[in-house]
């Protein structure tokens, strides 16, 4: 009996591992999204082959059979990636304003200040990642490099101080100087979205009143359309492949693009945003 | 301006970025685990329980991270690139493969109706002549040598009815059966038709043979289709492959647009645009996957395939 179960346990992690190997190319093909390096990527790969044939395959061992057996190890697989990203390169949480400003500017992010790769060689990568051209790699980097002084300098530890959401309450003699943190990474924020509708205008005390008061103003919206929001604006995917994320339709996408602006643009101009605000973001309308 | 311009305009950027920005992040629930991520991505997942996992993925910029390049990867995988229209990415559906049988009822039909190819005729107007020499006949031909010993059967063009075809057709009016030796001629005449044929269509390929043996350059051309999320890649890996002078054309399904790539040489391409614009540039390689995208997103805006026409002629040796 207990050879025959013995027998049934190596055939078991056998099957395990020749599947695994019938899907190296998804997990190449999933290595080089992540990390935009061919080398990088091969190393990652090797990293998560090797966790998940450790134990007989027992990261595998939650596959419940309801979804597909690539997507579970793909899904897997990206989590292995990011552990072989930390024991690499470590941890470090990027500012409040870049987490909000998303999509490439965090991959730059990571590049840059993470990876510590050189600004040229960043550029050539996210290049090859093929960022919108409405994007524009080379500002978006040297105004990284300019606000984030310690960027590439990473010692090694886990770096906290610029995570919003820590657990400690502020002590009442720091509060002042979490309030003058906040107000220069809004300014930082708000300087970078209104930048290209700015263009040379200089940013009046109204307008600046404004950005603090659109924190606090209360926006409704659905995880579907913030989603879609990130995927369009932050990620700068086309509305038609935010749809196919979202198992929406095109015209479906569309059409909850349009009303959610309107929507916004409308909810803006009942909170009271500065005038010269809202004339920028109706404009083109 | 297409749909698309309309909605990624400066000010609407502006507007969901302050949007995102002033959203408030509540964390909900723990991070998926990556079962329900497999299903997610599958899209196997029930409404509600989408919903649920939706709205963490809103918060959670890991969880975000993964499902993207999960969906991604899985979208990518799905529109594999597929050779000829006719394999297309989506099933056929139920009018597609009644259009697809009519179509091919009305080719048949056509080809029925149509009337038979001149070479068979031909070989139905036998004559006898004095003049020519005896050919040597098979057992098949012996019988059909009739009525006069010594006279040889020439296939020629000749309006005039064979004797022996006569009185094949006397025999069908009178419904008698037809003589073994009359019938025996049908396979005379296919297999005449047929080396014919074959003779003509060898001489054809000699001919096409000597005129590409001629002209130096002799191009090589292949059509795809691709799906539109892999043009791009797929471009770029061609023309790396392309020789210098060669060339990519990108339709529409609809053949109305395209997009023309002659790579010049290992760092240049010239870029031909006919749809709605009508333009001729020169990039640099570096530069191509950029243009390209915007180039796209301009001329195939709704375009969910992408016919690549590859032109590539042997390098110069």
């Amino acid at each position: 009996m207990k050879v025959a179960l013995w027998l049934g346990y190596v055939s078991v992690s056998k099957k395990l591992v020749e599947k695994i190997h019938d899907h190296l190319a998804l997990l190449d093909r999933l290595a080089a999204r992540r990390f935009n390096d061919p080398g990088l990527a091969e190393e990652a790969v090797v990293y998560a082959l090797e966790k998940l044939q450790d134990g007989d395959g027992k990261r595998l061992a939650g596959f419940s059979g309801r979804a597909r057996f690539s997507s579970y190890l793909g899904s897997v697989t990206c989590r292995l990636f990011e552990d072989f990203s930390r024991s690499r390169f470590g941890r470090l949480r990027p500012p409040s304003w870049l987490t909000k400003l998303g999509g490439w500017w965090l991959v730059l992010y990571r590049f840059l200040c993470l990876e510590r790769q050189s600004l040229p060689d960043a550029l050539n990568r996210l290049e090859t990642c093929g960022p919108d051209v409405h994007f524009d790699a080379e500002e978006a980097a040297s105004r990284i490099l300019s606000e984030i002084t310690d960027c590439g300098k990473y010692s090694g530890k886990e770096d906290l101080t610029s995570d919003g959401d820590m657990d400690c309450e502020p002590s009442p003699g720091q509060e002042s100087q979490v309030a003058d943190l906040e107000k220069k990474e809004r300014g930082i924020l708000f300087a970078i979205i209104f930048q290209n509708l700015l263009q040379d205008q200089p940013v009046t005390p109204s307008m600046n009143d404004s950005f603090r008061g659109v924190m606090d103003i209360s926006i409704s919206m659905s995880a579907e359309e913030r989603l879609l929001l990130k995927l369009c604006f932050q990620d700068e995917l086309s509305v038609s492949q935010a749809a196919k994320l979202l198992k929406l339709t095109v015209h479906q996408a569309h059409g909850k693009m349009r009303r959610l602006l309107l929507r916004l643009k409308k909810t803006f101009t009942d909170a009271g945003l500065a005038e010269e605000l809202l004339l920028l973001l109706n404009q083109e309308c | 301006m297409s749909k698309q311009d309309n909605l990624f305009t400066e000010s609407n950027k502006a507007t969901a970025l302050t949007a995102l920005a002033a959203s408030k992040d509540v964390k909900s629930g723990n991070c998926l685990t990556s079962d329900k991520m497999a299903l997610l991505v599958d899209g196997s997942l029930s409404e509600v329980e989408r919903q649920h996992c939706l709205a963490h993925l809103a918060e959670c910029q890991s969880c975000y991270d993964e499902w993207r390049l999960l969906s991604m990867e899985n979208f990518a995988g799905s529109g594999k690139v597929i050779k000829g229209p006719w394999l297309a990415k989506r099933a056929l559906s139920f009018a597609t493969a009644g259009s697809l049988l009519a179509a091919a009822a009305s080719i048949l039909l056509y080809i029925n109706l149509a009337p038979p190819p001149p070479v068979e005729h031909k070989a139905t107007s036998p004559i006898i002549t004095e003049d020519t020499p005896q050919l040597p006949m098979s057992s098949e031909d012996a019988i059909v040598e009739a009525p006069q010993q010594g006279k040889s059967l020439v296939t020629e063009e000749e309006p005039m009815p064979a004797p022996a075809l006569v009185f094949q057709q006397e025999a069908k009016k009178n419904e008698m059966p037809a003589s073994p030796e009359v019938r025996s001629v049908a396979p005379r005449k296919r297999k005449d038709a047929a080396s014919k044929q074959m003779s003509m269509a060898a001489d054809f390929e000699m001919e096409e043979q000597a005129l590409l043996e001629r002209d130096s350059l002799t191009s090589v051309s292949e059509e795809i289709m691709v799906d539109i999320a892999n043009v791009v890649p797929v471009v770029i890996q061609k023309m790396s492959q392309l020789n210098e002078g060669g060339s990519l054309v990108l339709l529409t399904y609809k053949r109305d647009r395209s997009l023309t790539l002659v790579k010049l040489d290992q760092q240049r391409v010239l870029i031909k645009e006919k749809g709605f614009s009508v333009d001729e540039f020169e990039v640099g390689v570096g530069k191509l996957k950029k243009n390209l995208k915007s180039l796209l997103k301009k001329e195939f805006p709704r375009s969910n395939m992408v016919r690549i026409v590859t032109e590539n002629f042997p390098a110069n040796d």
